[in-house]
């Protein structure tokens, strides 16, 4: 495919390190498909636009799009009702996010789950002093959700929006911009179909319980305590299930 | 003669001048159904269902918008009602202003499948005009996976012959507003706070109840209300803190 002239321009004044964003690209596409943010057939938007969206050069888009391409996650067709479109399987999905656990270390995991801890906690603290009541009845619906969730897909989404609602009802812009970023980073990793995941399904949901209860009695200190000891055993399931994965 | 606060306003008066506060705003709201239900009306007598395409029409009512109130307000649009257009289950026709740039449009995952999902059926700044609400002003709230700030919301419904078609709103910044409250505020003791119908602080000049937190144990406290909206100063002499 030619480059055009703009293109060309870009891909010399690019910064140097290029195979670091094309990876960033891949990494950002694939995270999204695994979410379901971007559905199984779905048109990805045209390439200026989405270079643009993820501010990247075209260049780098294209070179994003080919490694997609080789892995089977996207398909380009070409002519008028041409373009780049998603190639996602229910089954793959769970097979990717295995992959992407066995790829992390156990510090890492500890790393992340350790700030999990402090923004958990934090946040649950804090909504349990200024949660408006709607805010609390909002908490309580999202722990119904999880009850009743089934899939990594649904569990991840119920899981993720409890955290989050905690977080807004904590007041705090910063505060909830770091936990949904938390959840979309390790939030799927949790519910993989692995090592009694009703069990630990269970646990979760009745630790949400606990939380919510926790911010309506407006007890911000039982808050904090519960959702900090709730993020610790995320901590722990997600070591285990890495360690299950790599040593099988 | 004034103290070193300044206690030489009186707090009635100044609520009723936080009240005028979102008054043109609120004006601009109601141009915005006007330009809706004219192209609503103009839909139904072709015999045609509205579809997203039309609603282009509405910006530039909505660019005058953001620029009339620049101070105040980051986004204004209308929000659709579930099933009304022809070609959007949901949709929020949303224009933000970027200073020195053309307004960009406010794009949201309308998808239930999605982590991000937008639902803002779900919102109260949706439901309440949903429910007849005439004038809602909701907030201050983090509104995460929309604008992503400190939002506070201000909508009023749009209606068509008893039918619900959706709400014209805008989104202002907690910040500003709060900045434009306390100047209001100036001549008040540091005790009278701002609150919402929640009693979560709009504006105060006291370091221990800053935008955001809740006001409790507000029983012996004085209240002035801010006629036409949920807000009220509250003198908190009087209260047990």
């Amino acid at each position: 495919m030619f480059a055009q002239p703009s293109d060309a321009r870009e891909a010399v004044f690019s910064p140097l390190d290029r195979a670091g964003r094309v990876d960033a690209v891949v990494d950002r596409l694939t995270r999204a498909i695994d979410l379901g943010l971007i559905g199984d057939g779905e048109q990805l938007p045209p390439e200026t636009e989405l270079s643009a969206q993820l501010g990247v050069s075209t260049v780098t888009l294209r070179e994003g799009l080919a490694v997609l391409r080789q892995q089977g996650l996207v398909e380009t067709r070409r002519g008028r009702t041409g373009g780049s479109f998603v190639r996602a399987r229910p089954r793959s999905i769970a097979a990717r996010v295995r992959g992407r656990l066995a790829a992390m270390s156990t510090h890492e995991l500890q790393d992340i789950g350790d700030l999990h801890v402090a923004i958990a906690g934090a946040t649950a603290r804090l909504a349990a002093e200024r949660a408006g009541a709607d805010q609390i009845d909002r908490i309580d619906r999202r722990v119904k959700e999880l009850a009743s969730a089934e899939g990594i897909g649904a569990r991840h989404r119920a899981d993720a929006r409890f955290h989050i609602e905690v977080a807004a009802a904590a007041q705090s812009v910063r505060l909830t911009k770091v936990e949904t970023e938390l959840q979309a980073e390790i939030g799927d990793l949790l519910w993989l179909p692995l090592l009694e995941e009703s069990v630990y399904h269970q646990t979760a949901v009745k630790q949400h319980e606990l939380i919510a209860a926790s911010i309506r009695r407006r007890n911000a200190h039982a808050a904090e305590l519960r959702a900090e000891e709730h993020a610790r055993g995320e901590i722990d399931r997600l070591i285990d299930l890495h360690l299950h994965l790599t040593e099988g | 003669m004034a103290s070193e606060d300044g206690h030489d306003t009186d707090p009635a008066e100044a609520a009723a001048k936080l009240a005028d506060l979102l008054n043109g705003v609120f004006a601009s709201l109601g141009e915005t159904v006007v330009t809706f239900r004219e192209l609503s009306e103009n839909a139904t007598t072709h015999g045609r269902r509205l579809r997203r395409s039309d609603l282009n029409a509405l910006h530039p009512v909505l660019f005058r918008h953001l620029q009339r109130h620049q101070d105040l307000i980051m986004g204004t649009g209308v929000v659709i009602a579930p099933g009304l257009l022809a070609d959007a289950p949901m949709w929020l026709e949303w224009w933000r202003s970027s200073p020195g740039d053309a307004p960009s449009a406010l794009k949201l995952d309308l998808d239930p499948t999605s982590l991000g999902f937008y639902d803002y059926t779900q919102a109260e700044w949706y439901a309440a005009p949903s429910r007849g609400t005439t004038r809602a002003v909701v907030g201050p709230f983090v509104d995460f996976g929309g604008t992503n700030e400190y939002t506070l919301a201000v909508t009023v419904p749009i209606t068509e012959r008893d039918s619900f078609l959706g709400v014209s709103g805008a989104d202002l910044w907690a910040t500003r507003l709060e900045a434009a409250a306390r100047r209001l505020m100036r001549g008040l003791g540091r005790e009278v706070v701002l609150v919402n119908g929640d009693d979560r602080v709009l504006a105060s000049r006291s370091p221990r109840l800053v935008m955001g937190a809740l006001v409790r144990d507000t029983g012996g406290a004085t209240r002035y209300p801010c006629p036409g909206l949920p807000w009220s100063l509250i003198d908190l002499r009087g209260s047990i803190e």
